[in-house]
């Protein structure tokens, strides 16, 4: 089962640019990179921060790919 | 305490080289000083190139994302996990290697050498995981 996200669409929506949030979410920007691109799966500490960052459910932001 | 770190790490670095020196004196009574000197020197501008170079990056940098977060750290320990196979099956196969040609002994010299150059490639190794 592969986890995926809206983090890219909800940052452009929300205009951040991936600086902005590395700074805030002090993560390197290859890591929003990896994130972005469903190459790397965050820890749950950074999933819980990235909801809070953003505003959103974890739902509107992580979703679960039934096989 | 981030400005003390490296100023500690180069401490400790530089006193590991005088208790590694003193040892070599104990084993070795007629260790040539230019040996000594060239090591400690050696290692003294190898610390400083490394702080400069740390120092203007630092100083060249415009914004406060970090160097390393959780996912580095990952491949770092991933890095290692699988150099560690590759440095014990490869050690061992160069043992075997060197046997069957009829080396019985290994110099101390020999090993030495061998062992910098696995540190040299571990360390470049590590940087080069630590920009992915």
């Amino acid at each position: 089962m592969n986890v995926t996200n809206r983090i890219k669409e909800i940052r452009l929506e929300k205009g951040i640019s991936q600086v902005k949030m590395a700074e805030d979410l002090q993560i390197t920007r290859q890591t929003i990179n990896a994130i972005e691109n469903h190459k790397y799966n965050p820890s749950l500490e950074l999933a819980l921060k990235l909801i809070k960052y953003f505003g959103v459910g974890i739902d509107d932001l992580f979703k679960l790919e039934e096989e | 305490m981030k400005k003390w770190g490296s100023i500690i790490i180069a401490a400790v670095i530089v006193g590991g080289v005088c208790i590694g020196v003193f040892f070599g004196k104990l084993f070795v009574p007629d260790l040539p000083v230019g040996t000594i000197a060239a090591g400690f020197g050696g290692s003294v501008a190898g610390i400083g190139i490394v702080m400069g170079v740390e120092k203007l990056r630092q100083r060249r940098k415009t914004n406060n994302v970090p160097e390393v977060d959780e996912r580095t750290w990952m491949n770092i320990k991933n890095f290692y996990a699988i150099s560690l196979y590759f440095v014990l099956i490869g050690s061992m196969l160069l043992v075997c290697i060197l046997f069957a040609s009829g080396v019985r002994t290994i110099e101390i010299g020999a090993l030495s050498i061998y062992l910098l150059l696995l540190f040299m490639l571990l360390g470049v190794g590590t940087l080069v995981v630590k920009r992915r």
